[in-house]
């Protein structure tokens, strides 16, 4: 589940935004970041409104949408609250404007993960002069979250079946623990990783 | 009165979206503010990626190892743990963990990445406030960790409890900065350091006890490592690794010439200075040895032979000595080569 939500799957099939440039999806999406920021709420529901019903043509799930949307929306919701605590029912509308800017900043950035692989989007930033170290580093990083993670869940459900995280204590060791391991295979997959990459001729 | 129970009510609802306790939400912060903290964070990652370059000249796993400790603690800050004080689930943050394994510069670095990736694929952070996460959960989150835990450990204070010091301050200073960059976006009308206090107070229930967590779980991953494979943290350079037979040949060295100094002098042993005066008092004298070594080179000859026989032996053993362990039984092999934790 979190492998399919998270990761650029979506980015892989073929429809009209994924054929597009990554260098232009690039630049659009920071311009209209901008003018999400300068621009008022009209703006930004505007943004979200188009964001949203593109990715929905695209038949991007509705479920997946959701979960990467909750968090933002419940951060606007706290904020339009704050904004209510302190001023009163005059700073309604302070808040209202943060808090559409933040779901329209969310839905532009969910489009361009959703149309774009990392791969794409890293060659683009490296065209726009993004040193390459950074982008090199970037996707050995992406790569290797969902190698680590599937060793973390197999880690995980050792210490489960052998009773850890059973009391607040014990979940505190086996954290710990889990921590532990994932950075020791980090640890044995960098080297190896920097190996099978001498062999096949990389020179730093 | 009523200020108390709305702290709470705001406390409450920051609970209910708690993995955010930690990243500012895209499109938060205000033009200004956005680019304060971009310029605030830039010198931090270009320093980083000054360093990057330099040392991958020398050493090519330099940028694997950056991309899986970068992995490593996505992973890590991604981890649902129970906060059993709010009875929800959080995230710890990760770069002090980072920070004390590869240091603050290399930590920041690998959170300018992570924070990236999270904005794009998590919606944790975003493009306009990547400055500010940067700022908050890179730079003062590794720097506060890693000058923690020198600092402990320089006091002669433990390695496991300086590194849970080193997670707990760095929890807390990353939300005390997240509190501020919140505080001075949002600030409208009402007055700055009252808006400050709140959202601080309103952090405390999950953060007080995420910080002990956090410390609790980097204490927890440095002891791990150490019992498992003490040289990862020698060669990430977190502990000088002294062997003891390097500490005792470094003994015999010194030792040498202070006996040999010493034997020049006048200073006779027990057999010369008190023995043999008793036994000459009482009529023994010392005969003549058996086998007389003091003939020709007779005393060369069998130190000669005894060299030989221990250099034959020392050599043997040499590999059981400094290379790392020989398996007992070369076709099993051990737990830890298998990466069974």
């Amino acid at each position: 589940m979190f492998t399919k939500t998270f990761s650029d799957t979506f980015a892989k099939k073929d429809n009209l935004l994924t054929r597009m440039d990554a260098r232009i999806k690039l630049a659009f999406a920071v311009a209209l970041l901008f003018l999400n920021l300068f621009g008022g709420a009209v703006v930004s529901l505007f943004i979200f409104a188009v964001a949203i019903s593109t990715l929905l043509y695209l038949r991007i799930p509705t479920k997946a949408l959701l979960i990467r949307l909750l968090e933002p929306l419940g951060v606007a919701g706290v904020i339009i609250l704050v904004k209510l605590y302190f001023i009163g029912w005059s700073g309604l509308p302070e808040g209202l404007m943060i808090a559409s800017r933040i779901i329209g900043a969310v839905s532009l950035i969910l489009l361009l993960s959703m149309t774009t692989p990392v791969d794409a989007l890293l060659k683009a930033l490296s065209w726009f002069r993004v040193p390459r170290t950074w982008t090199d580093v970037a996707l050995l990083t992406y790569r290797y979250i969902f190698v680590l993670l599937e060793d973390a869940f197999v880690v995980y459900s050792a210490q489960r079946v052998r009773l850890g995280y059973l009391g607040v204590s014990r979940s505190f060791q086996s954290f710990g623990t889990l921590a532990g391991a994932i950075v020791i295979r980090a640890y044995d997959q960098a080297m190896a990783t920097s190996q099978a990459m001498r062999l096949r001729g990389y020179a730093g | 009165m009523k200020r108390i129970q709305l702290t709470a009510l705001i406390g409450l609802i920051f609970l209910a979206t708690p993995a955010h306790a930690m990243h500012l939400s895209e499109g938060i912060l205000p033009i200004k503010w956005a680019v304060i903290w971009y310029l605030v964070a830039l010198p931090f990652v270009a320093y980083g990626i000054y360093k990057v370059k330099n040392l991958s000249k020398e050493d090519i796993t330099i940028k694997p190892m950056l991309g899986m400790m970068g992995a490593a603690v996505f992973i890590i800050s991604c981890m649902p743990v129970p906060v059993p004080t709010a009875g929800t689930c959080s995230h710890p943050c990760g770069t002090g963990m980072a920070a004390i394994l590869i240091g603050p510069v290399l930590s920041t670095f690998v959170a300018s990445i992570a924070l990236l990736i999270q904005a794009l694929f998590l919606a944790h952070g975003g493009i306009t406030t990547w400055g500010a996460d940067i700022v908050s959960m890179g730079i003062v989150g590794s720097f506060s960790a890693y000058l923690t835990f020198k600092g402990l450990k320089k006091a002669g204070i433990g390695l496991i409890p300086a590194a849970f010091m080193g997670g707990v301050i760095s929890d807390w200073a990353t939300y005390t900065t997240t509190s501020f960059e919140l505080a001075t976006a949002l600030q409208g009308k009402e007055s700055f350091l009252n808006l400050f206090s709140t959202i601080m107070i309103a952090f405390i229930p999950t953060q007080l006890p995420l910080g002990i967590l956090e410390g609790a779980m980097t204490a927890g991953m440095v002891a791990f490592v150490m019992k498992r494979r003490p040289e990862i943290l020698e060669n990430l350079g977190v502990i000088k690794m002294q062997s003891v037979v390097g500490t005792l040949l470094l003994i015999a060295v010194a030792i040498v010439p202070l006996a040999a100094s010493a034997e020049e002098g006048k200073w006779s042993g027990v057999d010369e200075s008190v023995v043999e005066k008793v036994a000459k008092e009482h009529g023994r004298e010392a005969w003549e040895p058996f086998i007389n070594t003091d003939q020709g080179d007779l005393l060369l000859f069998v130190f000669l032979i005894g060299g030989a026989i221990g250099g034959f032996v020392m050599g043997y053993y040499w590999r059981g000595i400094f290379d790392k362990k020989i398996p007992l039984n070369p076709s099993f092999p051990t737990g830890d080569e298998r990466g069974i934790p």
